[in-house]
């Protein structure tokens, strides 16, 4: 063994540019590796151990509306005790649709409010302090922690909500953290504010709760969601004027964590591309050093050394490499991770300590050194086959030639690009690779773009929320459908539109309706991506996901219901939104009444006509109706603030894919000039001594690989933006999105593709500078 | 002898460190190239023949001292000065011939010729008609180097370093890697180029190939230790012969 480590040794001393280069590329393959590890491992366990922590419940039931006859008594007389080890009830009040300020803009939460108290010493679903300023008294509130890491609000900050009718301006004291009531992203809040506050906010809803939680922990074995459905069942066959909701802590958890999800699974992606690259160039290097060294290899066969002692070599030389990079790697790993979970905590709104995983760094390393050692021990399959005396009498020619590609004397071109092109077919192998490179890191770049543009710059809204609107108003008393007529009679006003949101059931699974007023037509035409809204009372649109699942068609008829009351409905077409993890139903409001005997909430949509101030036609409404009114809402800025995370996605991804692509198009052009560097270097010198410049023999050298760089460039370019809506559609189809119609920046694309060439045609020159150094004259005294 | 100066030095020293050790090759030589002459260098292995050859022919720079090319001092010249001043009034013969292995004949012959002409079908041209002098034939100028005799691919090398009509043509021992009977055949080569007016420097070991030029430098530890004229080859050769001997066993050979 001692003899193979000082080959080996000497071998990683001989080579020191290529060596840094390959454990360069180590070092990033295991820290992209460690990274996506990491990310699909740790952030749901933190979820799912601060849910075990908070003692989040399994099923949440919620009653909304007049709820006075759901009694304590009534609810443990129809709890099934087989199926529950233990439930909680929480009796409160609730606010649908509450602007508040978030990040550059707002979000509309239903809020909430507790005391800090009960709040804290539920049994069951429970919140924690996360932060807290116990120099605040007076009107004071707890926040979501999620208001901190994505809404940009901090300690001691205004806060301000209006709470029927009346403008509460609190000051944040502190930040909590509960699972099921924590996140914009599953709709309800929870808030904890003063005593006083919550007292007076009492009195104004005339002493009575809106709202009640039956938060339920059920028995292994039990499925949840058929529990809260049958559960609903129950109630709203005994008053059916009622609200009724029930979600499942998988949901809140998915919903929380599907955006770190999307990044993990970007990531992932991204570095399976990288992990491609820095394989080929592994192998590549692997087998141009064994073409390099053949005649060294014939010579130590020849003072003795058996093929296995030089296999064994070579294997020691690339594990030292392994280690080395994979523990750099692992390093630089940890030094990424703390940035991408930061991002990924501003969305699920859970404090994460990012700690080492032993076993996820000991997977890198072992998958990686084993793969390399793998590549090495294929390439050296042919040591054996090497005879000393072959080896060093005359070498082992590495290249036959056999056509002249582009004779000067026939081609069309300037005697340097000439040279070049033909330097370009000798080194066909380092630039089928290079091609292949690039194209992939084109790639990356262009859905790095295209996810900026889709949301940052011109955020693709239509993917992530059902319907699009200039403004929307929400009330819960406007039977007459009064405040319908007023808004549709105001100027400037068009489109006005009535979306309710309710609960139903089907397949024993709980759907999120939509409920159009009948001749309503919606302006998010992406929402529906095959087959049609329903037209008529007896058509319902599903979500693609939901049907994929239930293995329904467009055309098939399904029992859709409330409690007892049912109908059947033909389903004319799949829709796609992010909310309610694909399980929604779009029906028409005649529709709907076959199955609801009472009033919905009502949120009305409407546009304006351009140059209309939204913030006016929303006060108009607002002085003329006053309490009738539940709140009114700036779409625009309501997207600005559930955006904020998007765009710091999306823009940190960039930055990231084009400062990688940049690093690893260096890298392997490092790699790849320097081998050709050495294989001409006889060549180089000849032309050098017949009176070409260094200039001359440079441009050629960097030329050579211009043509398969640019014809990538352009090739991927058009390929990827081509593939990007299904592959995006293919990543994001587990998140909702069925059918991705993402617009593909093409300035942007093309920028970057000419930026790419350019540095790429900047690193060659510059790497191809070490030719200054072959002298002729070196080279005439056989050197 | 004709009175035109090629070339000429002042001073010309080149020293080189070896592990640090300073070593003076060529020590404070003053000498000159004439037009027109077939020039030899000779002298005794190490003494620093080829690294006059190469001073001279601005392949390298000198240590201390002063080159003159027809009056033009090309000592401060830099790498990319030099090479386009070896491309314009420089060819080179090799005695391990280095063609490009991976370009044709015709190839190779060309990638000089055009470095200093553009018009392509003028060069394409005259590489033809050089090739077909130095006795290639025609079919040959497909092949690549390795598929061709040792004296074809120096017959090819010469034909190279004309293309561009140099003003002087070096040859570092241009017969040391072939057999006698291709060796004679280069020498006849460069002897006819020599006779039409072609000149030439010509470092080389044995006096068959010596005989050739008609001026003979003997180069010793670093110095010009002696010079002959002995007149062009073809007439009196057997005199000429006898001249040469007697000089280098004056000059310790
Ligand atoms: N670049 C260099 N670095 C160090 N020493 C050198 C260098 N070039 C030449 N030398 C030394 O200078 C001396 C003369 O070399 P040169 O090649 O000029 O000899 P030569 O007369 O051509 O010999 P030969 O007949 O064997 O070709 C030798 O001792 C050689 O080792
Ligand atoms: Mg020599």
């Amino acid at each position: 063994m001692k003899k193979e480590l000082l080959l080996a040794k000497s071998n990683i001393r001989k080579g020191k540019g290529i060596t840094v280069g390959l454990i360069l590329l180590i070092i990033l393959a295991a820290a992209f590796f460690n990274l996506v590890l990491v990310i699909f491992n740790d952030v749901n366990k933190n979820v799912n151990k601060c849910a075990e922590r908070l003692n989040t419940e399994d099923v949440n039931i919620q009653i909304a509306g007049d709820i006075s006859s759901i009694t304590d008594e009534y609810i443990e007389s129809i709890i099934n005790k087989n199926n529950v080890k233990d439930y909680e009830l929480l009796r409160a009040n609730i606010f649908y649709a509450v602007v508040t300020k978030y990040g550059d803009g707002e979000v509309t939460p239903n809020i909430v409010f507790e005391k800090k108290d009960s709040a804290l010493n539920a049994r069951i679903g429970k919140s924690e302090i996360v932060e807290e300023d116990n120099s605040i008294s007076g009107i004071f509130i707890y926040l979501p922690y999620q208001y901190h890491t994505g809404g940009k609000f901090n300690l001691g900050d205004e806060f301000k909500v209006t709470i029927l009718g009346k403008e509460y301006t609190f000051k944040i004291k502190g930040f909590i953290n509960n699972i099921t009531m924590g996140s914009y992203n599953t709709g309800d809040l929870l808030m904890i504010v003063d005593d006083d506050t919550y007292n007076d906010i009492l009195v104004k809803n005339n002493n009575t709760y809106n709202y009640l939680r039956i938060k339920t922990k059920v028995n292994e074995n039990v499925n949840k969601a058929v529990f809260g459905n049958d559960f609903l069942k129950t109630i709203t066959s005994k008053d059916n004027t009622l609200s009724v909701y029930s979600g499942v802590i998988d949901d809140y958890i998915f919903g929380r964590t599907f955006i770190a999800l999307i990044i993990g699974v970007s990531f992932l992606a991204f570095s399976l591309i990288i992990l491609v690259i820095v394989f080929l160039m592994l192998s590549n290097s692997i087998s141009n050093y064994i073409k390099e060294n053949i005649e060294t290899i014939g010579a130590i066969k020849a003072i003795g050394f058996t093929s296995k002692n030089i296999k064994v070599s070579f294997m020691l030389q690339f594990a030292i490499l392994s280690v080395i990079g994979t523990i750099l790697g692992l390093g630089l790993s940890y030094l990424m991770i703390p940035f991408i979970t930061g991002i990924i905590t501003t969305q699920v709104g859970i404090p994460y300590n990012v700690v080492f995983n032993p076993v996820v760094a000991v997977t890198t390393i072992v998958t990686l050194i084993a793969i390399i050692i793998i590549s090495v021990l294929f390439f050296t399959r042919k040591t054996k086959k090497i005879e000393p005396i072959t080896a060093l009498r005359d070498g082992i020619s590495t290249h036959n030639f056999k056509k002249n590609k582009i004779p000067i004397e026939t081609s069309k071109l300037p005697i340097n690009i000439n040279l070049a092109i033909k330097t370009m077919f000798i080194n066909m192998k380092q630039n089928i690779i290079t091609f292949i490179v690039v194209f992939f890191l084109v790639f990356n770049g262009v859905i790095s773009l295209i996810m900026m543009q889709n949301f940052s710059i011109k955020p693709k809204i239509s993917l992530l929320t059902f319907e699009l609107c200039d403004g929307a108003i929400f009330t819960d008393e406007d039977k007459d459908k009064e405040v319908f007529e007023y808004i549709k009679s105001l100027d400037h006003v068009k489109n006005v539109r009535l979306i309710s949101n309710e609960s139903v059931e089907a397949d024993n699974t709980t759907l999120s309706a939509y409920i159009l007023n009948n001749d309503c037509s919606l302006k998010n035409i992406d929402v529906c991506y095959k087959g049609r809204l329903p037209q008529y009372n007896n058509e319902v649109a599903l979500s693609g996901k939901y049907c994929e699942n239930y293995n329904h068609s467009i055309g098939d008829e399904i029992e859709i219901g409330v409690g007892n009351q049912k109908a059947k409905y033909i389903i004319t077409g799949f829709i796609q939104t992010t909310n309610n993890n694909g399980q929604e139903a779009v029906i028409r409001e005649d529709g709907a009444h076959q199955i609801f005997k009472k009033d919905f909430k009502k949120l009305y949509y409407f546009d304006v006509d351009e140059g209309t101030n939204i913030d006016d036609c929303l006060d108009n409404i607002k002085n003329r109706f006053g309490d009738k009114i539940g709140s009114t809402v700036n779409f625009q800025k309501v997207i600005d603030g559930s955006i904020t995370i998007f765009k710091t996605i999306s823009n940190m991804m960039v930055v990231a894919m084009i400062a990688i692509g940049v690093l690893i198009i260096l890298l392997v052009l490092y790699l790849l000039i320097k081998t050709l560097i050495n294989n001409k270097r006889k060549e180089y010198g000849i032309l050098k001594a017949i009176g070409y410049t260094s200039k001359d023999v440079i441009l050629q050298n960097a030329i050579s690989f211009m043509p398969s760089i640019i014809l990538s460039v352009i090739i991927s370019c058009f390929i990827s933006s081509k593939i990007a809506n299904p592959y995006l559609t293919m990543m994001m189809s587990s998140f909702g999105i069925m059918k991705a119609t993402f617009e593909v920046p093409v300035t942007y694309v093309a920028v970057m593709g000419v930026g790419f060439i350019v540095i790429s045609f900047l690193f060659a020159v510059l790497l191809s500078r070490k030719i200054r150094k072959i002298e002729a004259y070196n080279l005439l005294r056989g050197e | 002898m004709n009175e035109n100066v090629l070339i000429k030095t002042e001073k010309l020293s080149k020293t080189f460190s070896n592990n640090g050790r300073m070593q003076h090759i060529l020590k404070n030589i003053d000498m000159k190239i004439y037009d027109g002459d077939f020039t030899i260098i000779m002298g005794p292995s190490g003494a620093g023949k080829s690294t006059l050859l190469y001073a001279l022919s601005g392949m390298d720079t000198p240590t201390l001292g002063n080159i003159y090319f027809k009056d033009k001092n090309i000592t401060k010249y830099n790498q990319d000065k030099l090479a386009l001043f070896r491309r314009k009034h420089c060819g080179f013969v090799f005695q391990q011939i280095y063609l490009v292995e991976s370009m044709s004949i015709m190839d190779n012959v060309l990638a000089s010729g055009l470095l200093t002409k553009k018009n392509k079908k003028e060069v394409v041209e005259e590489a033809y008609k050089l090739l077909e002098k130095v006795d290639i034939r025609r079919e040959y100028v497909k092949k690549f180097p390795t598929q061709i005799s040792g004296g074809e691919a120096q017959r090819v090398g010469i034909a190279r370093a004309l293309i561009n009509k140099p003003d002087v043509l070096f040859a570092d021992e241009p017969t040391g890697a072939l057999n006698s009977k291709t060796g004679t055949d280069v020498l006849n080569l460069l002897t006819s180029v020599n006779e039409a007016g072609q000149s030439i420097v010509m470092v080389t070991h044995d006096i068959k190939s010596a005989l050739r030029g008609n001026r003979i430098l003997y180069v010793k530890d670093g110095e010009i230790a002696g010079e002959i004229n002995i007149g062009k080859y073809g007439e009196n050769n057997e005199k000429r012969h006898n001249e040469l001997s007697d000089f280098l066993v004056r000059m310790g050979w």
